[in-house]
């Protein structure tokens, strides 16, 4: 009877799973593009720190190849240095962002933790301040720079 | 004999046969051919009368069974030629040890019936088969003797005993080991057993592995098992299981324990590696880096242990940085680190914590030191910050933390001078009081208060939490509260964290947290979080877990403004609702994820309105996979999406499987790692990354490692994606210590009992010592060397001591035994002098002897007048009586003799014992004109046979 009931159990979470992930891939769509308002498809140098919790050096690349409107997509690539301990490690993700007000960008890169950038636009320079939130509370936060590199 | 006085003379005697019954006691007994068969004798001469009684005829046997040490009644047919005969005498004749109950002749008269019942007794030792046990003997005036013979059966019986020497077994590790066992054949046949050793792992025996061993009932045989002890066999005891088995059956199984020694367990080869290597890439420009490791990990001597690295490197590219990291090789400021269980000591990269309220996390180029004692701590800091790139400039870190314990509660005091340098600099001057104390429940409530002077200003910070931990139950709740926030070394101004985790049944648990935190920095003029999860979690089976689990968490910041940002604020609101499912089978796991929410975006920069959007943002993950001492194989996948303010789906794909140090038999057991990474990103996004790895042993201690990797993430200036190669080699080498570790003594005999090593003293070889859980195996001039801790004594295990000895005592880690006697103090009450003889009962004597070292050996009353020491060390002893529970006052007559126990023959000496000297008080007089109250009259001395000085 048990062992009957720890089946019957197994079953309809292996269905749940199944179930969840479906919805999961499939549940959102896109809508159709618009034409791109702002042009910050491209190359862009990274740099910045992390001041909290530890001190790190960013360096990497901001690569937007899709625009909609005022929104874009891309990826970011970072090396993220340890000032204490001189470690080095090596993180990358997707980006997805829009354009706010007339100057200000607003970004989430998905690398270690989603970690979410928002900047001032001057020029070929986005410079502002990134803050990063993993889900059991640990925070981290510094600052950025983007500067467009030459083509 | 009795055949060759027999002259066969013509005769017929018909026999009949006589088949009866036994009774229920007796055995039925048979005859061959059921009956006694006609016998028919012949003599050349033809019978004489006169001496046909010296004829003997030999009847067939009648034939019985039973078992060893038991009684059978046989049931003997009388001879048809006796049928009706009078005076027919029968004589029972026993065999060996084979006895016959009753008178052993009896006369049968004619009434008697055609059997008679004899009752044979079988001894212990009567082997297994078919014996002639006795002969019953009919004879009758003027008639030949007929002989019947008897004939038992006797039944089998198996009994093997297996008798392990019982003397303790001692072996040094990489040499043989002589194991005695002696078989005994207990039952009444003889048996052949195939004896068998079932070693621990990686012994090996010499001489007998399964041998065929006959052994004849009531034999011992002793046999001796040589067995191999393996070079890298641990200190302590070893099992060594001798079965002995006759077929299929098991007839003896005993286990003997071997103490095995191995001296280079705790020898200076076991010393600090160092390790060396050498690692080369380009990267993805084509630049080479180099990165030189230089390493020393491991134990100096006892237990304290170095840990030094040091590396130097050109400028790291990406790319070479993570070849690097893939080949074991890893950029690092030098540091230089002793360690021991009472304290550490850091030089060159260091850094430590103090408190929540007067640093976290500083670090720093200088020294670290750490004290460790049972009931004290301290711990303090000198070092200067790391300079920024760019720049040279560098401030001071020094703090200081002590703790000590009184009873149950800690009291605890820092005070911290820190800052450092960069883009958002800290710095922080503090002193703080804290404490921590026993509390409800079982928690313990800890408090801090510190004053904090930093950049921005100065405050009274203050921190205070309750937490308990229990195996399945743990509580922490914590309010902290530091002015000046992770600018001055805190985690935040303002944090309130709670965090649950509860076992509630056998397959539930719960575990929950919530946190808010506020702070201010020189990034951020306010930075404010909260958030909670609740997870509760069910397992199904013991391997399987599933969990659903609830979280939200939430910031807003507003950044400051600077040269080229004008500031602003923004915040995210992330809620998520999700299921995990955990198990495994054997080597095989699975771990599955997946979950369902939103998040809501603002931002208001300055000037400008708030803008906020709302999406979803979902993500499946799984891993699965195989994990043993072949390696490690994997299988990922993980899709997550969300969409943009723009309406853009952002799903992101990844497919990957990897393995770790798999083992490739067909390489000679190389082993290999590698990965396989593909993501799918939104419209034309790709990423993947490929890489395959080798660990090469190429000479003793040398080894090479190579990595290749291509990945998408390093792309050169044009745009191409290469393979980065990268190659370490590395060497490894073991170096002594500096002291070889451990206490080192001997185990001596101390003959004259000074508890010291006198020369002529002999050491005892094989003598077995213990330090907690380490043990050690004199050798033939009883030197030893034990490890484990040093605060331990070191002791004899007395069971590896000759009969007689015990341990003795100990000094500057020699270890004396003494042979051990038996001593007796007779004691022998004097009369008191002009009285009668004293009576007294001396049960409760106590007698005491003192050694020369001071140690104290007490005597039991073995008789009415005998005080006995049951084992008594050699060596000198003074005596000390207290008879002041006996019912009359003695004392011991002086001098009283020492005792001096010499040898191993028992010991026995005299004392005598005078009553005391008696005190008659008078009594107040009648015509006294003293007070009643007044102290008692002096008493007068009684003449005593002690001389005054000894009363």
């Amino acid at each position: 009877m048990r062992i009957a009931t720890a089946s019957r159990v197994r079953s309809v979470m292996v269905g749940v799973l199944l179930t969840t992930a479906l919805l999961t891939s499939a549940c959102l769509q896109s809508t159709s593009p618009q034409p791109s308002v702002l042009q910050l498809s491209g190359a862009w140098k990274y740099t910045g720190v992390q001041t909290a919790p530890v001190r790190a050096a960013l360096t990497g690349t901001l690569t937007i190849s899709r625009e909609s409107g005022s929104s874009f997509q891309g990826r970011l690539d970072l090396i993220s240095a340890n000032q204490q301990t001189g470690q080095s490690s090596v993180l990358g993700g997707l980006v997805s962002g829009s354009a706010s007000g007339t100057d200000v960008i607003d970004f989430d890169a998905d690398v270690d933790v989603v970690r979410r950038h928002v900047g001032q636009i001057v020029a070929d320079t986005i410079s502002g301040t990134w803050i990063g939130s993993a889900p059991d509370g640990t925070m981290s936060s510094g600052t950025f720079r983007v500067e467009r590199e030459p083509k | 004999m009795i055949g060759s006085l027999v002259r066969v003379v013509p005769l017929v005697v018909a026999l009949s046969g006589a088949a009866a019954s036994a009774s229920a006691q007796s055995v039925e007994t048979s005859a061959p051919s059921g009956n006694l068969r006609p016998t028919t004798l012949t003599t050349g001469n033809g019978p004489k009368a006169d001496s046909a009684s010296d004829i003997e005829i030999t009847l067939p046997s009648v034939t019985a069974s039973g078992a060893p040490r038991s009684y059978q009644v046989v049931s003997i047919p009388i001879p048809d030629a006796f049928a009706g005969s009078a005076d027919v005498k029968l004589e029972m004749v026993p065999h060996g040890e084979f006895v016959v109950l009753g008178p052993r002749t009896r006369f049968l008269t004619a009434s008697a019936k055609h059997r008679v019942g004899v009752t044979i007794g079988i001894p212990a030792s009567a082997l297994a088969g078919r014996l002639i046990v006795a002969d019953a003997r009919f004879s009758a005036p003027g008639s030949a003797t007929l002989v019947v013979p008897v004939e038992i059966d006797v039944n089998l019986v198996r009994q093997i005993a297996l008798r392990p020497g019982s003397a303790p077994i001692n072996a040094q590790a990489g040499s043989d080991v002589i194991v005695p066992f002696t078989i005994v054949n207990s039952g009444n046949a003889r048996e052949k057993v195939n004896v068998e050793l079932q070693l621990p792992s990686g012994w090996s025996s010499r001489e007998l592995r399964q041998t065929v061993v006959s052994i004849e009932p009531g034999e011992s045989i002793r046999k001796r098992a040589r067995l191999s002890v393996p070079p890298l066999s641990n200190t302590g005891s070893s099992f060594v299981r001798i079965v002995l088995r006759s077929g299929e059956e098991v007839v003896g199984d005993e286990t003997k324990t071997v103490e095995v020694f191995n001296s280079g367990s705790i020898g200076r080869q076991a010393g600090p590696l160092l390790m060396s290597s050498i690692a080369h890439a380009n990267d993805e420009n084509g630049r080479p880096n180099t990165l030189v490791n230089l390493s020393a990990v491991g134990a100096l001597f006892d237990s304290v242990r170095v840990d030094a690295r040091i590396s130097q490197s050109s400028a790291l590219g990406g790319a070479a940085s993570s070849v690097f990291a893939h080949l074991g090789a890893f950029q690092s400021s030098a540091s230089l680190a002793f360690s021991s269980p009472s304290g550490q000591l850091n030089l060159g990269n260091t850094g430590t914590s103090f408190s929540e309220l007067t640093g976290l996390y500083p670090y720093g180029h200088g020294a670290l030191l750490h004290l460790e004692h049972p009931d004290w701590s301290f711990t303090g800091l000198g070092a200067a910050s790391v300079a920024q790139q760019g720049d040279s400039i560098r401030k001071p870190m020094v703090g200081i933390r002590a703790e000590h314990r009184f009873g149950e509660v800690q009291l605890s005091t820092s005070a911290s001078h820190l800052a450092d340098t960069g883009p958002s600099p800290r710095r922080l001057d503090a002193i703080g009081f804290g404490a921590a104390a026993p509390s409800i429940f079982g928690s313990t409530f800890k408090a801090e208060i510190a004053e904090r002077r930093f950049a921005g200003g100065t405050g009274l910070g203050w921190s205070s939490g309750l937490v308990r931990t229990g195996g399945e139950s743990n509580e922490e709740f914590r309010v902290t509260h530091a002015p000046g926030g992770s600018d001055a070394f805190a985690r935040a101004t303002n944090e309130v964290v709670a965090n649950v985790s509860e076992k509630l049944t056998s397959r539930v648990a719960m575990s929950a947290s919530a946190w808010r935190t506020t702070d201010a920095t020189s990034v951020f003029s306010g930075l404010r979080a909260t958030g909670f999860s609740l997870r509760p979690q069910y397992a199904i089976r013991s391997t399987t877990t599933l969990a659903i689990e609830a979280r939200s968490y939430v910031f807003d910041a507003t950044s400051r403004p600077t040269a080229t940002n004008q500031g602003g604020g923004f915040g995210n609101r992330d809620e998520q609702l999700g299921i995990s499912l955990s198990t495994y089978v054997r080597q095989y796991y699975l771990n599955s994820s997946a979950y369902l929410g939103n998040v809501t975006r603002t931002v208001s920069p300055v000037g400008q309105s708030v803008v906020t959007d709302r999406s979803p943002r979902n993500y499946w993950t799984t891993n699965a996979g195989w994990s043993g001492v072949g390696g490690l194989l994997e299988v990922q996948t993980r899709i997550e999406q969300t969409r943009d303010r723009g309406g853009f789906v952002n799903q992101q794909t990844m497919f990957g499987i990897r393995g770790e140090q798999v083992v490739l038999p067909w390489l000679g057991g190389l082993r290999a790692e590698g990965e396989l990474q593909r993501v799918y990103g939104f419209g034309d996004e790709r990423a993947g990354i490929v890489r395959g790895g080798f660990a090469i042993p190429i000479l003793s201690g040398v080894a090479l490692k190579v990595d290749a990797e291509r990945n998408t993430i390093f792309h050169s200036l044009s745009g191409h994606v290469p393979w980065i190669l990268g190659v370490r080699f590395e060497h490894a080498l073991s170096v002594p210590m500096l002291r070889t570790p451990g206490t080192s003594g001997s185990v001596y005999q101390d003959l004259n009992g000074n508890q010291r090593r006198d020369p002529g003293e002999p050491g005892v070889a094989g003598a077995i010592v213990r330090r907690g859980s380490e043990t050690a195996v004199a050798n033939a001039s009883g030197k030893y060397r034990v490890g484990g801790d040093s605060r331990q004594p070191v002791v004899i295990d007395e069971t590896s001591l000759p009969d007689g000895w015990t341990a003795s005592g100990a000094a500057a880690g020699d270890l004396s035994v003494s042979l051990s006697t038996s001593s007796e103090v007779e004691l022998v009450v004097a009369p008191r002098s002009g009285i009668s003889e004293v009576q007294v009962d001396l049960a409760k004597t106590h007698v005491i002897a003192r050694d020369s070292a001071g140690r104290e050996w007490a005597a039991r009353m073995t008789g009415p007048t005998t005080a006995t020491f049951e084992a008594l060390p050699v060596g000198t002893y003074t005596l000390e009586f207290d008879l002041s529970e006996l019912t009359e006052p003695l004392v011991p007559r002086a001098p009283v003799p020492v005792l001096i126990v010499s040898g191993k023959d028992s010991k026995s000496i005299t004392v005598t014992l005078d009553p005391r000297p008696l005190r008659i008080w008078k009594g107040p007089q009648p015509h006294a004109k003293e007070p009643a109250n007044t102290k008692p009259p002096a008493a007068e001395q009684a003449p005593s046979p002690v001389p005054p000085s000894q009363t």
